[in-house]
C-alpha cells in the first residue's frame, strides 16, 4: 500500500535529519556554525515527520493541527537563531579561527554595542 | 468507529525512537560541555524540536491522535524560553 | 486592511520555491555534516537591503536563515542593513551577490 511506504520513508527521513542536527551540533567548530545545524536540520525534520502523521491519520483534524505547527515552527526558528546569534556576537563568543571576515565586529550603528574596551573593563571590575 | 489507519511496521518506529534518543544524548552532551552560555542555548533548542519530534513519532506509534497537542503546546511554549534565556543574557550584558 | 501579500497565485509559487530551497539547504548540510573533513570556510558579511517594509524584512530574515548557508544575525539601527552569517563565503562580492540578486528580488515581488 501506497501511503505505508509513505509513512515509513518519511518518518525514517525525519529521524536522519534529527540526528544529523546533533551530529553538527557536536562537529562544527563555533557558535554560529552550530547554529546552522540546529536551525535548519530540525525544522525539516519536523515537518517529514508532520507529512507522515498526516498521511498516517488521514483527518482533517491532523491536518489543520500540523499546518499550525509547521507554520508556528517556520515562523519562530529564525527569530530564536537570530536573538541567540546576536546575544551571542554581544558577549564575544570564541569564533572559528578560518572566519574570513567579521564585519559586525567592526562595526558601530547597533544600538548600545559596547566597544571592546568598556567590555574587558567590565570583566576586570 | 474504526478508521482505517494507515500501517506502520514497528521497526520503523523503533528505529526512529532510537535515532531520536541517541540525538537527544548528543544534544545533552553539548549542553553539559558547551564552552560558552549562547553554546548551551542552542543545545537547548534543539532539545526542544526534538522532544516535538518524539512526541510525533510516538503519537503515529501508538495511534493516538491526541499526542499531537502536546507537539503544538511544546512547540508553543519552548519558543518562548528560548527567548527569554537570550533576553536574560542580553540583560546581563548591559548591566 | 494593509495588504501583505501582492496576489495568492505568487505567493503559492513562493511557498513552493521556499520548500526548494529547505531542501536543497538540508542537502548541503548533511554534506557538510557528514564529509570526514570540514570544507567550511564561514563569514560574517553586512549586505545593504531594498526591502523597506516590516512585512518585507521579515521574510528576508526567515528566507535567509532556511536558505543554504546563510543565517541572519542583526539588523541596523536605521534598517538600512543586514549582517549574515555564511557558511561559504570564499568572495564577499559574490556572496552579497547571491543573496540580493536570488532572494531578495523574489521578495520584493511577492511581499507588499
Amino acid at each position: 500500500m501506497i501511503s505505508n511506504l509513505i509513512v515509513t520513508v518519511f518518518v525514517l527521513a525525519g529521524a536522519f535529519f534529527s540526528l544529523l542536527a546533533a551530529i553538527g551540533v557536536i562537529r562544527f567548530p563555533d557558535v554560529y556554525t552550530r547554529m546552522h545545524a540546529a536551525t535548519k536540520a530540525p525544522a525539516f525534520g519536523i515537518l517529514l515527520f508532520l507529512i507522515a502523521a498526516v498521511f498516517f491519520f488521514a483527518d482533517l483534524y491532523t491536518t489543520a493541527i500540523s499546518l499550525m505547527i509547521v507554520v508556528f515552527i517556520f515562523l519562530t526558528a529564525p527569530v530564536a537563531s537570530h536573538i541567540i546569534s546576536r546575544v551571542a556576537h554581544l558577549l564575544n563568543t570564541e569564533i572559528f579561527s578560518e572566519t574570513s571576515i567579521d564585519e559586525l565586529a567592526s562595526d558601530t550603528d547597533i544600538s548600545g554595542k559596547k566597544s571592546q574596551e568598556e567590555l574587558s573593563d567590565a570583566e576586570n571590575s | 468507529m474504526m478508521t482505517e489507519h494507515a500501517f506502520l511496521p514497528e521497526w520503523v518506529a523503533i528505529t526512529a525512537l532510537t535515532m531520536l534518543s541517541a540525538a537527544m544524548l548528543l544534544a545533552l552532551y553539548r549542553l553539559a560541555k558547551g564552552p560558552s552560555l549562547p553554546d548551551r542555548i542552542v543545545a537547548l533548542d534543539l532539545i526542544a524540536s526534538l522532544t516535538i519530534g518524539f512526541t510525533i513519532v510516538f503519537a503515529i506509534y501508538t495511534r493516538q491522535v491526541r499526542y499531537l497537542d502536546i507537539a503544538a503546546i511544546v512547540a508553543l511554549v519552548i519558543f518562548i524560553g528560548t527567548v527569554a534565556y537570550a533576553t536574560y543574557l542580553k540583560k546581563k550584558y548591559y548591566d | 486592511m494593509k495588504k501583505i501579500i501582492v496576489n495568492i497565485p505568487d505567493f503559492i509559487i513562493f511557498i513552493l520555491f521556499y520548500l526548494k530551497e529547505m531542501v536543497k539547504a538540508n542537502l548541503y548540510l548533511a554534506r557538510d555534516i557528514l564529509s570526514p573533513k570540514m570544507r567550511i570556510s564561514p563569514g560574517i558579511v553586512k549586505i545593504n537591503i531594498r526591502a523597506n517594509s516590516d512585512n518585507r524584512i521579515l521574510a528576508l530574515f526567515n528566507l535567509i536563515t532556511m536558505t543554504p548557508g546563510s543565517l541572519c544575525m542583526d539588523i541596523s539601527d536605521d534598517r538600512k542593513s543586514i549582517y549574515v552569517h555564511g557558511m561559504y563565503v570564499k568572495d564577499r562580492d559574490s556572496f552579497e551577490a547571491e543573496i540580493k540578486e536570488g532572494i531578495e528580488k523574489k521578495i520584493l515581488e511577492v511581499f507588499e
